[in-house]
């Protein structure tokens, strides 16, 4: 049989392309940080994955690929790993699959005893208050732990200095009135009391550890997740406002104004770097960054305190393994999943950086002394309850936020938090009429 | 048709053919009016329109003065370096001035557009000062002996001569600054974290905020009202763009990129004359600090930036020899593109010819041309709308749709340069050798790559610069190809910040900005040269070369 010449060229021009289709690998998509990092890398060596399955991207970049696939149809991930805020889109969507429609997977029966319960149905869980479903494995349940310098805390002249001062000891605090007045005391010429988000959105985070801890809220409600018309904004509360005028207070203790940093600028990595200068006493810091903060040459440092955060709450975050519903290989993926979610691969994965959802893990006595925040965050998790926004309406309501506190830390409202709060609170209630469906409270 | 209006009309067909073209992504609805939006496209708007003037305004006079003192054409070449080092590179090496210019602090208006605008302008205004320059010299040279005939001053001179010989040019420039800097995103992400609640959210970032909250309504792709926006934005480019341009388009993109590289040949002959005194440095230094730097990032780092050498650089090769590939056989199997012996005068009364009786070839670089007025914002939606259906496919594939997207968005700067490049080549010359029975690929490499053997290294510099700076393309492929624009905002202001692996990129792109310049710089000075008669070298060098071609 002859062949010509040209069709030699274009079969070879096109056989790049007829290989479009073969590749049936499990595709991943994620944020690029250390925890997701550490998933890849973990899959790679011991579970026969390839690098390439695992597409790590900036969190912004990585969202819109989801949601382009997503509701584009076209099945490129089989497993997202996204955080919560994403839940109620992905569910009123129908992108995902809850996992009552998997069967046949006995780990995913057992969850109920593995992990954190409370912190799975805020972060896995979507639909009605009374008859929610759940739709994701957890790969990380984070929170937000007090982080405090040891060498400010343990050093002796400090510590005599403020016993005669507050006649106390001085300790990580437990309160927010201690912690506000740690934060005054250490704000010298040399020190300052506390390292603060001045960034958009991660403020809002950071204040709703005050607000929450405090007895005030955003809205009265069991889970983020939960929205819809009946639910009571709080936002105009006389302990939210107390606690945002203390969280506005704080911005005179903080880096502001301090040479080398830039307030609106610091998020979490920013706030990593400004504690590891060591003249910082306190900051509310997450706990998947917590591992930047104490990653060493050798081993993991000691240089910090960890603690819950004052108060008598603590957040729950963190985030999903969701599987799409276009995916052309469902099991596949759900046993990728399951293979990660073994205990010795979460311990494993705790060591490098991942704050695990699974509960059993924290009682592993040598891995809590190996890092140092562990016990801490186990502690968080289990006080946990909802602080953070995750129905529909969450962008709109966390966005608003935000740019509310920047005004307040900018002095645009001239002060005085409480009308701001007040039109903040018409603001977000105007803003939630064009989400609050019938539907959100499937 | 001259009146704006006439033009309007023109550019009418084309702008509804965009909107056609974008077809069903567009649905129109009440958030246009949305004043998340409205808010930050008028900062963005007014950021681009302030750097867009100032650059043209202290481009046009550093033009001048370089012009009329006379300065050799190889320091007028240091101009494009700025624009060479690539936007990621210049928001790395301000990082840390910018903060410590007063009210930065607390995020004041002023000094947010101040730092945005001046660090446009002293990106943007070297590089219409060198393509002032190269226009100023291109009329002086065809209308000295008028302007002594009518013994003009320099003020009539600027206004009868030099303004309507420049004019469309530079204003076409300005244009094509002012969608660069209206869309301009990642410095301002370094410098501010731009926000709402800071007043420093530019078009591009709520553009994105939005696409987001409508995606969790469940809006697709299909539907998501960012498209609209997008199409507004480039629908508004593309008007500024012909109304300005109109049918001095091609003859800017044709004409002015070619002079403003300062690189038309008149005469193949002529430019023999370079060949002689060739060497092969510029290839060789090139390849010894990608070979460096390759080595280097293996060394010291976990071989990301070694990867995106590798990455960038084959990518170059690829674009660079497609683009060869086309500008030869176009030059081989077509008649001239307009009279190459004529003086620019007479080309542009060519070109006046093809665009009013249009042929393929012009619309596809007036296609090109288009493409690359689009903001790169548009740019990115379109590319990561398609990207994620490639995740699936094999490294090949992708690898092909990212080399085949940077090919065509990049092709209206480089092309048109190679094309009147290989027109110098003339016709009977090729005719000759193709009678005499030569192979296509000993008379490519003879009448073509041994003749330009340096502007063609050029072209893969210049390549690779714009690859290696890709904005849009390469973040919304950033997954598959790591590319250096993405990972500095990542590495800098990102969660994986790490400075020293920042400098590791900016290297590459400091690198071959500075190459280029010493290329263009050489170019230029042989272009000089040849205006001051080395004709027979070359001629002598032609024929030598036939003689060996034929025997």
């Amino acid at each position: 049989m002859q062949i010509s010449r040209r069709t030699l060229l274009m079969t070879a021009a096109l056989a790049p392309f007829a290989a479009c289709g073969v590749h049936r690998k499990v595709m991943v998509l994620a944020e690029n940080v250390p925890g997701t990092r550490a998933i890849r890398d973990i899959a790679v060596q011991r579970l026969g994955a390839t690098a390439d399955q695992f597409i790590l991207d900036r969190y912004e970049e990585m969202t819109m690929k989801a949601n382009t696939d997503f509701s584009s149809r076209t099945g490129s991930y089989d497993l997202v790993l996204q955080y919560n805020a994403s839940l109620a889109s992905y569910v009123g969507n129908d992108y995902i699959i809850p996992l009552t429609e998997l069967s046949g997977h006995a780990w995913i029966s057992d969850l109920q005893n593995t992990l954190f319960q409370k912190a799975w149905r805020e972060t896995g869980w979507y639909g009605s208050e009374q008859n929610p479903r759940p739709f994701g494995v957890p790969f990380a349940a984070n929170s937000m732990l007090l982080c405090c310098n040891r060498a400010l805390f343990e050093n002796a002249a400090n510590r005599l200095r403020y016993s005669r001062t507050f006649g106390e000891e001085l300790a990580p605090p437990t309160t927010w009135d201690q912690f506000e007045r740690i934060a005054q005391f250490f704000t010298t010429d040399s020190t300052r009391g506390v390292v603060l988000h001045g960034a958009d959105l991660w403020n809002y985070y950071e204040w709703a550890n005050l607000v929450f801890g405090s007895g005030g809220g955003v809205m009265q409600k069991r889970y983020g997740w939960v929205s819809d018309r009946n639910t009571r904004l709080i936002l105009s509360s006389p302990e939210t406002i107390a606690a945002t005028e203390r969280y506005v207070r704080l911005k005179a203790y903080s880096q502001y104004g301090q040479r080398g940093t830039d307030f609106f600028s610091t998020d979490a990595i920013h706030q990593v770097q400004l504690m590891r200068t060591g003249q910082y006493a306190m900051a509310l810091l997450w706990s998947d960054v917590a591992y930047d903060l104490v990653q060493a040459e050798q081993s993991l440092s000691t240089a910090y305190l960890f603690s819950p955060i004052p108060g008598p709450v603590s957040m729950l975050a963190g985030g999903c393994y969701y599987i799409n519903r276009r995916s052309p290989s469902i099991d596949s993926a759900v046993e990728l999943v399951g293979q990660l979610f073994q205990p010795e691969t979460q311990k494993e994965l705790a060591r490098r950086g991942l704050c695990s959802p699974r509960r059993d893990i924290y009682a592993d006595e040598a891995l809590l002394r190996q890092v140092p925040y562990l016990a801490s965050l186990a502690t968080s998790l289990e006080r946990g309850v909802y602080m953070l926004e995750a129905g529909r309406d969450a962008d709109e309501i966390m966005a608003r936020i935000s740019t509310a506190l920047q005004q307040l830390f900018r002095g645009e409202s001239a002060g005085d938090v409480a009308s701001r709060m007040r039109s903040l609170g018409q603001e977000v209630a105007a803003a939630r009429e064009r989400f609050v469906q019938p539907r959100d409270a499937t | 048709m001259r009146s704006v209006a006439g033009k309007l009309a023109l550019a009418a067909p084309g702008l509804l053919a965009f909107l056609f073209l974008l077809g069903p992504a567009l649905k129109f609805d009440a958030s246009l009016l949305d004043p998340e939006l409205v808010v930050p496209f008028a900062r963005s708007a007014a950021i681009g329109f302030l750097s867009a003037v100032l650059s043209g305004v202290l481009g046009v006079a550093l033009g001048w003065i370089l012009m009329s003192r006379r300065y050799r054409p190889g320091t007028a070449a240091w101009l494009i370096a700025p624009f060479c080092l690539g936007s990621a590179a210049w928001g790395v090496l301000f990082y840390p001035v910018v903060h410590l210019l007063p009210g930065i602090e607390d995020r004041s208006t002023l000094s947010v557009y101040s730092v945005l605008i001046a660090i446009n302008v002293m990106q943007y205004a070297p590089l219409i000062g060198f393509i002032s320059y190269h226009s100023f010299s291109q009329v002086t040279d065809n209308s000295d002996h008028v302007r002594s005939a009518l013994q003009l001053n320099s003020r009539e001179a600027i206004r009868l001569i030099y303004w309507p010989g420049c004019r469309s040019v530079l204003l076409f420039t300005c244009v094509i600054v002012y969608c660069a800097a209206a869309s301009e995103s990642d410095r301002a992400l370094i410098y501010f974290d731009p926000s709402p609640g800071t007043g420093t959210q530019l078009f591009p970032h709520a553009l994105g905020s939005l696409y987001q909250r409508l995606n969790s309504l469940g809006i697709g792709p299909e539907a998501v009202i960012s498209n609209a926006m997008i199409g507004i934005l480039a629908s508004a480019a593309l008007i500024v763009g012909l109304v300005l341009g109109s049918e001095h388009l091609l003859r800017l993109v044709l004409l002015g990129t070619a002079g403003a590289f300062g690189m038309s040949h008149p005469h193949a002959e002529n430019s023999a004359v370079a060949r002689d005194g060739q060497r092969r440095w510029p290839l060789i230094t090139f390849a010894a600090v990608l070979l460096g730097s390759f080595l280097w990032s293996r060394s010291v780092g976990d071989g990301l930036v070694a990867n995106a050498l590798i990455f960038v650089s084959l990518a170059a090769l690829i674009i660079s020899a497609a683009y060869i590939a086309y500008s030869c056989l176009i030059r081989i199997y077509c008649g001239d593109f307009w009279k190459s012996p004529s003086s620019p005068r007479m080309r542009a009364k060519g070109l006046r010819a093809i665009i009013r009786k249009p042929q393929p070839r012009t619309t596809f670089i007036s296609t090109l041309v288009a493409v690359r007025i689009i903001p790169s914002i548009v740019i990115y939606y379109i590319v990561l709308l398609n990207a994620v259906s490639l995740e699936r496919s094999s490294d090949a594939v992708r690898g092909s749709v990212w080399i085949l997207a940077h090919l065509v968005y990049n092709a209206a700067i480089i092309l048109p340069f190679l094309m009147i490049l290989m027109e110098s080549v003339a016709k009977q010359e090729l005719d000759f050798l193709k009678s005499s029975g030569m192979k296509m690929r000993n008379l490519i490499h003879l009448s073509f790559l041994s003749r330009f053997r340096r502007d063609l290294v050029l072209t893969f510099v210049f390549s690779f610069v714009l690859v290696w700076n890709g904005d849009a393309i390469n973040q919304a492929l950033s997954s598959t190809f790591t590319s250096a624009n993405s990972k500095v905002v990542d590495m800098l202001i990102g969660r994986n910040h790490d400075v020293p692996r920042v400098i590791e990129l900016v290297i590459p792109a400091v690198i071959s900005a500075v190459l280029a310049v010493l290329l263009v710089a050489r170019s230029s000075v042989t272009m000089l040269e040849r205006r001051r008669g080395a004709g027979p070298r070359g001629s002598r060098a032609v024929t030598s070369a036939r003689q060996r071609a034929v025997g």
